[in-house]
């Protein structure tokens, strides 16, 4: 999770994402953050993240984020 | 038999609702997919096509979930090899059913769309060559089609996705795709947020059909004190194209962008609402869009279900393939971090504007301008990194209210020019246009003013103007609490009967006596409709 | 008991959508602002209809800018001292005629009803639907008709000359094209369906009120052929009304193609007009049963005035179109201190 955190801070540092839970919706995050978030996220967990996941429930909150990644890593 | 006529809201839409109000609820969905193709034969005879389309979609759906049930009996008496490969070849069967489906689905469109401008196009190319093309003239335009054909390839690659179920309901997805209020221009549904809501007849209630008619009236309001009567400078200038100042072509591109915000803005006011008064949420179109402070934000803001479409099914599909991703790591390891933005940006905007350009129809002009809007949104992302740390320099930020302020009219500034090229009717006529901005006198020595009130020219009176300040300042105030959340609709809607019941009125009122029409005055055909 | 609540609340505000809408009525109403010059747009015959002097009127000539430059009621008044009107509109549609003679018959008992037959053939179906329900609202609102009333908070008064609704106009643009434009032909230009009904309707309506409907043709070579008399005289036969086509009397008139039209053979001037209007009044006269109403004092009253000031205006404008005026005619005209339409 702390990873997760660092990699969005790195993106954009004027959020604040443990209570944040509104990332898409409130046009927090646009699609090129979304993008280089999902390229980061690749690297650094080494998963495979789809464009068929790309809702916007899946990157609301970083705790979203961060469930979509765990389910990732069970697989 | 358009949303803003007559016919369409005094007579078809309170015969929907008192039928669909006697009917028991069951039968509910099946009014109104009855009115929706009543709705669509009154414009245009072609209703095989999204009854085709459906049909495709309902049977492409179908087949994907058989597969994926074949998949799953078989899976559990296979080693861990064999479902591997079983799962593979699952997912290739179950593409190729997804792509066949799309590839029917944007033939369709393209014969109906593009398949004239591409013969004319390919005959200009062959004229030098002695070669002369004959291209027969036809009339194939099933109306909406480009906004249900997206629907429609929106609900396959959901249910490729498993983002949804496949319905086998083949009414359901009928209604989907032909629901009356949306069916000529929008706003883009998916099918996950509407279908359900369409299929449960629910009771018409109250205060849905106040909020609902508040929504229409508005419409009426934009399209009729507004942008009918901006119609009038826009089409003159337009049309006489080669006499026009500098001024007179920024007068005419910012008279546009108004009247294609009122007038889209305006309808889709009117889509909502109908479909509010039956209970059904309709996605929002516009946010406020002349208060954007960037490109990117305006298209946030601006036919918000087009963006979303194209994000959804076009720009992170292309983003997250295969191979944009290994440029993205290959560029990140040889040219860093920047590089690696920019160059994944271009990739996969580049498709989705050209596509959001030719989406609007078959001409250089529309290419124009997704290709235009290309160029500014990946400035843009490239800008991004100097900008911030410019701002923290100079400590402002997008909340210092006159670098916001700043920053929204250069935005305008961006949208106008865009608009310039979009209303025009070729290349020849925009780039024309853009140059008397710079070249030639500015100002015509009659004077602007008496140009704009000559009647012989633009047909509009002093009076209009007046019409045209006063509906646009009412507008301002609207979109100003919309921006500010204050929930100035609500308040009226809640408040005393007194309060509200004058609301209505005075709305009513002010279209009566105030909006374009009658004597003198025709009624603007319904701009994206033709799209 | 919620069920009924909310019936009660639908009926409360419709109530009050009705009550404002009265309120438009008496707001904008013909009789107050049209006497005053204030409507002047497509609208205006039917505000000076709402004007007109009840049960006064014996002929009605209704169609679109073809019937009403070239049918002038002063001719007929002038020679024989019958009281005649033009109602319609430039692009006149079949439902805004149906509507104006709906609205003529509840202050007037014309004898005749005289229809041009242009308007056939403004048949499009979804500009038909559109004005017919347009003219339903207005007939049931018509303050809703003379909205654009409000503009003149901003704008001058106007003075287009009306006379009984016809406008003088003696600017002219001859027609150089073949004169025997009638070329004889066993063809006939069919009349679509839904116009055709609603001719028959208008035709019933007009003897439902003791009126006598008659379909004419402006003599016009643009508008007008040989194969378009055979089905219009078709037409008429099947409805059992008279048809006068005066494109087959154009000699018989005596119109002067280099000088009788302002708009090569489109629409007649005045001069035309004067012929076209004399000899329609012949065709009637054996049947209709007409009354010279020059000796009657009341008649007298109101309608000599109107053809004075006809024959002044006519002297004055000599050559010109009324609404295309030089400045100086313009001026004679406002200096005169008449805004008023003739009549008032």
């Amino acid at each position: 999770m702390e990873k997760l955190l660092e990699i969005l801070e790195e993106i954009d540092d004027s959020i604040d994402y443990e209570n944040e839970t509104a990332l898409i919706d409130d046009h927090l995050l646009n699609s090129f953050a979304i993008i280089s978030l999902i390229s980061e996220i690749e690297e650094e967990f080494d998963v495979e993240i789809s464009a068929s996941e790309m809702t916007v429930e899946n990157f609301n909150s970083a705790e979203a984020i961060w469930n979509l990644i765990q389910s990732k890593l069970e697989d | 038999m358009a949303y803003h006529e007559n016919l369409y809201l005094l007579v078809f839409l309170p015969l929907v609702l008192i039928f669909y109000q006697l009917v028991p609820a069951r039968v509910r969905p099946y009014i109104l997919l009855f009115f929706s193709c009543l709705f669509f034969l009154a414009n245009s005879k072609w209703i095989i096509i999204p009854i085709l389309l459906t049909v495709l979609i309902w049977q492409c759906g179908i087949r994907m979930e058989r597969i994926r049930q074949e998949t799953e009996e078989k899976l559990p008496a296979l080693d861990k090899a064999g479902k591997k490969a079983l799962k593979e070849e699952t997912e290739k069967r179950t593409k190729r059913i997804l792509v066949s489906g799309i590839l029917v689905i944007l033939a369709v469109l393209f014969v109906s769309q593009y398949l004239h401008f591409t013969l004319e196009n390919i005959g200009s190319l062959l004229s030098p060559l002695g070669i002369r093309l004959e291209i027969p003239v036809w009339s194939f335009f099933p109306i909406g089609i480009s906004f249900y054909s997206l629907e429609a390839i929106g609900y396959l690659v959901d249910v490729y996705w498993k983002k949804i179920q496949a319905d086998h309901n083949p009414f359901r997805l009928g209604l989907f795709i032909l629901f009356f209020p949306q069916v000529m221009e929008g706003p883009i549904a998916s099918y996950k947020d509407t279908a359900m809501q369409l299929w449960k007849g629910e009771s018409l209630n109250m205060d849905r059909i106040s909020s609902g008619l508040f929504r229409i009236l508005l419409g009426l309001f934009k399209k009729m004190m507004v942008a009918d009567r901006l119609a009038r400078v826009v089409t003159c200038v337009y049309d006489n194209y080669y006499h026009m100042h500098g001024i007179m072509v920024i007068l005419g591109t910012v008279a546009y962008t108004i009247q294609l915000y009122m007038e889209f803005s305006g309808s889709i006011d009117i889509v909502i609402g109908g479909a509010e008064m039956l209970g059904i949420r309709l996605p929002e179109n516009f946010r406020q869009p002349f208060m954007a402070q960037n490109a990117a934000d305006f298209w946030r803001r601006w036919h918000i279900s087009l963006g979303t479409w194209f994000r959804t099914y076009l720009f992170y599909a292309v983003s997250m393939s295969r191979t944009v991703k290994n440029v993205n790591k290959k560029l990140r390891k040889s040219r860093g971090k920047y590089a690696s933005m920019v160059g994944t940006s271009a990739m996969a905007l580049l498709p989705v504007w050209l596509a959001t350009g030719l989406w609007h129809g078959p001409s250089w002009t529309y290419i124009f301008y997704g290709f235009y809007y290309f160029v500014i949104l990946l400035a843009e992302t490239a800008l991004m990194p100097f900008i911030d740390k410019l701002e923290d320099r100079l400590h402002i930020s997008s909340k210092t209210p006159w670098y916001a302020a700043l920053n929204m009219m250069r935005t305008w500034v961006i949208i106008f020019t865009g608009e310039l090229f979009f209303r025009a009717k070729t290349m020849h006529q925009g780039l024309t246009l853009f140059a008397h901005i710079f070249t030639g006198p500015f100002f015509p020595k009659r004077g602007v003013w008496n140009i704009l009130t000559d009647q012989r020219a633009i047909l509009l009176e002093k009076a209009d103007y007046l019409a045209i300040v006063f509906g646009i300042i009412v507008i301002l105030i609207i979109d100003i609490c919309r921006e500010k959340e204050l929930g100035l609709k609500e308040k009226i809607l809640q408040g005393p009967l007194l309060l509200r019941w004058s609301a209505f009125y005075l709305l009513i009122a002010a279209i009566l006596i105030f909006g374009a029409y009658g004597a003198g005055f025709q009624a603007v055909e319904l701009i994206y409709a033709g799209f | 008991m919620r069920c009924k609540n909310t019936l009660l609340r639908i009926a409360g505000f419709l109530a009050g959508l009705l009550v404002l809408l009265l309120i438009l009525n008496t707001v904008f109403s013909a009789g107050k602002w049209y006497p005053e010059g204030y409507i002047q747009d497509r609208n205006a015959r039917t505000a000076m209809l709402s004007c007109e002097e009840p049960w006064t009127i014996e002929i009605i000539n209704v169609g679109d800018s073809e019937s009403g430059m070239d049918f002038n009621p002063m001719t007929l008044w002038g020679q024989k001292g019958y009281t005649a009107l033009n109602v319609g509109c430039d692009g006149l549609t079949l439902p805004e005629c149906y509507m104006v003679l709906k609205k003529a018959f509840r202050t007037q008992s014309p004898k005749v009803v005289l229809i041009e037959s242009n308007l056939l053939y403004r048949s499009e179906k979804k500009r038909l639907a559109k004005s017919m329900t347009a003219e339903i609202f207005y007939d049931l609102f018509e303050g809703l008709r003379f909205h654009n009333v409000w503009k003149y908070v901003w704008k001058e008064r106007g003075y287009r000359l009306y006379f009984k609704g016809y406008i003088l106009n003696e600017s002219s643009d001859p027609y150089e094209g073949e004169a025997r434009y009638m070329k004889p032909t066993e063809e006939a230009e069919d009349i679509r369906f839904t116009p055709a009904q609603a001719l028959t309707g208008i035709c019933a309506m007009c003897r439902k009120h003791g009126a006598e409907p008659v379909l004419w043709s402006a003599p016009s070579p643009i508008n007008y052929h040989m194969a378009k008399h055979n089905a219009l005289q078709k037409l008429a036969d099947r409805i059992g009304i008279r048809y006068l086509d005066l494109n087959l009397h154009v000699d018989e008139i005596g119109l002067d193609w280099s000088t009788d039209t302002f708009d090569k053979g489109d629409h007649l001037n005045c001069f035309g007009a004067e012929k076209a209007s004399a000899w329609i009044m012949r065709e009637l006269e054996g049947w209709a049963g007409l009354e010279d109403k020059r000796e009657d004092p009341a008649f007298a009253a109101s309608w000599d005035p109107v053809y004075a000031r006809f024959l002044e205006m006519k002297d004055l404008m000599k050559g010109y179109h009324s609404e295309n005026l030089p400045e100086e005619v313009e001026e004679h005209i406002y200096n005169g201190g008449d805004f008023r339409e003739p009549g008032f």
